[in-house]
């Protein structure tokens, strides 16, 4: 199985998509940190005084010609609801990795490289054990990236955080989202396999990687489900819930949170827990369903 | 010892039995031609035989072992290579020597590359290779790890005679200076006539045949073929005065005798018998005319 990872990581690291993805990153890290930068700065308020109509030296402005005072401060939160605001909230982490993974579980089979590979290593155990393993890493590399580049990006434009938090808190927090984060590239992995389509590749990215249809079914089981017990809890069970959670609870990540169907276990055990699952059940698609598809 | 073995393999897609119970043995040193039509099973018997498709029923052994683990021993070119399109000739060398774990990967690369005519230093992709470059790269995939056996499915298809010839060339090169065993299919029998020790016939799934180039080289030698008012007095007296010459009746009454292109002889026992000739042609039978009577279930028609 090593072989097959160094393997994958040669063709990775020797290939344009690895790449691309990581500057994707970085460029939405530095693009956000511009943006908020750009908000704190008293052209930005002058702008937003002129659009509501009120003239220089009122508001929030300085009279008598001077510069106008910034309508923000260059200061986050925290770091996690930083990096979830920029990268994992909207969806952009798990759809970027996913995506890449995904390509990465396909083009073996649509290249025909397969060959080369299930000739000299017969076991598909091995050869779906590497790639989901492969998925897991470049999940880990990228939500390492996006903590990386967010920091710097935000630091580079002189931004501090309002809470410091202690790095044990970080580091759970970015364990926790690449739980999420690989729970949704196995599935896409397992959507390559099956499907061996590009474009079914795509649309799954599109409509579950995002959570686009993850908070749509949440949307219709709060409303159509009341009453219904299946329904009421089917939307804690979610990844894209998963990706709310991480969202709205940057702090307080052990703490009992009445919101999860198991309060007790926290946001880390509840999103664990789901993670967990849908690990499970991807891995077992694969080894099941996959594995005895022929190449 | 063979070094491909099927024994009864079989597979089925739904209703359709694509290989029935084939069982076939390529021994160490052949260059085993592997013919059928379109949709005859090949291609998919040889995919069973690499393991990229699961047999229904019986059984693949590969050196005597069933293929178990891997088999870095067995280098494949089934339909198009299987290519990385992004990535340069090195770079696709290089991920499969990878994959074997092969030591000192980057030197032996370089001299497969360099074995099938492709420049290892260059950074063109392979979607921009010509078709003949694709094939070669996809010999000089199959042959990373210097194994012991090749399984080619189709090498010829889209190659002009230029490529056609040198494919051809390496794939005799590798049997005659490495002692790869071969094991080919291919619709240009033309080529495989000029390289096969043995061949397999396949129809519907089913081996119908199995020669050898001797067999070949006799069932399509040159032949006079005789035709007289008196088949049985003819043939009593060709076997008398001819003992030497083999001679065999066809299903139209001819006379056939395989090897013999003088009809001096014959022509001469026959107007002293008196025997009123109708035909006597030296004729030569096209190779692919046998084979496709193979196909179609003969097996010396």
């Amino acid at each position: 199985m090593l072989n097959l990872l160094k393997s994958d990581v040669y063709r990775l690291v020797h290939g344009k998509m690895l790449w691309i993805g990581a500057a994707i990153v970085v460029v939405v890290a530095l693009a956000a940190a511009g943006m908020a930068w750009w908000i704190t700065t008293p052209q930005f308020a002058d702008m937003v005084n002129a659009s509501i109509g009120q003239p220089d030296g009122a508001g929030m402005t300085v009279s008598g010609g001077e510069p106008p005072a910034p309508l923000n401060q260059a200061v986050m939160d925290n770091f996690t609801h930083t990096v979830d605001q920029v990268l994992v909230g909207s969806g952009a982490l798990t759809v970027l990795v996913s995506v890449l993974a995904g390509r990465v579980a396909l083009d073996d089979f649509s290249t025909r490289f397969v060959q080369s590979v299930f000739t000299v290593r017969r076991s598909r155990w091995d050869y779906y054990a590497e790639k989901l393993l492969l998925a897991a890493m470049l999940a880990a590399a990228f939500v390492l990236l996006a903590d990386a580049a967010v920091a710097a990006a935000f630091a580079l434009f002189g931004f501090s955080y309002d809470v410091v938090q202690p790095i044990g808190e970080i580091a759970l927090w970015t364990v926790l989202v690449w739980l999420v984060t690989t729970a949704f590239t196995w599935l896409s992995c397992v959507v390559a396999w099956l499907s061996r389509s590009k474009g079914a590749l795509d649309a799954w990215a599109v409509l579950v990687s995002t959570t686009f249809l993850g908070s749509m079914v949440q949307f219709l089981c709060t409303t159509f489900g009341v009453g219904v017990p299946l329904l009421e809890i089917l939307p804690n069970f979610l990844l894209s819930n998963c990706v709310v959670v991480l969202s709205t609870q940057g702090l307080g990540l052990v703490d009992s949170c009445p919101l999860l169907l198991a309060p007790d276990v926290g946001i880390a055990g509840w999103v664990s827990i789901v993670s967990a699952l849908w690990l499970v059940a991807a891995a077992a698609v694969t080894f099941v369903a996959c594995r005895r598809k022929d190449a | 010892m063979p070094v491909i073995e099927t024994r009864q393999l079989t597979k089925t897609f739904g209703r359709i039995r694509a290989v029935d119970g084939v069982s076939l043995a390529v021994n160490q040193g052949d260059i085993y031609g592997f013919v059928g039509k379109n949709g005859a099973g090949k291609s998919t018997l040889m995919k069973m035989v690499c393991g990229l498709v699961t047999p229904t029923a019986g059984e693949v052994r590969l050196f005597d072992c069933p293929p178990c683990g891997g088999n870095p021993r067995i280098g494949v070119l089934i339909e198009e290579a299987g290519l990385l399109p992004n990535a340069s000739a090195m770079e696709n060398v290089m991920a499969k020597s990878l994959v074997i774990g092969l030591s000192d990967a980057k030197k032996r690369c370089e001299d497969t590359l360099a074995a099938v005519g492709l420049d290892p230093a260059s950074r063109l992709a392979t979607k921009r290779f010509s078709l003949g470059m694709r094939r070669r790269l996809g010999i000089a995939l199959a042959l990373v790890g210097s194994p012991d056996a090749l399984v080619l499915d189709e090498p010829f298809n889209g190659l002009d005679p230029e490529g056609t010839r040198a494919m051809r060339q390496l794939i005799m090169h590798l049997n005659e200076a490495s002692g790869v065993t071969v094991f080919i299919s291919s619709h240009v029998i033309d080529q495989l006539d000029r390289m096969a020790t043995r061949y397999g016939v396949i129809a519907e799934g089913r081996l119908t045949a199995e020669v050898t180039a001797e067999d070949v080289q006799e069932a399509c030698a040159d032949s006079l073929r005789v035709r007289t008012d008196d088949l049985a007095r003819t043939t009593a007296l060709l076997q008398d005065r001819l003992p030497d010459v083999r001679m065999r009746v066809g299903a139209d009454g001819a006379i056939v005798m395989p090897g013999l292109t003088d009809s001096a002889p014959v022509a001469t026992v026959l107007r002293d018998a008196g025997l009123l000739v109708y035909e006597m042609t030296v004729q030569r039978r096209d190779v692919e005319d046998y084979f496709v009577s193979l196909m179609e279930g003969g097996r010396h028609a």
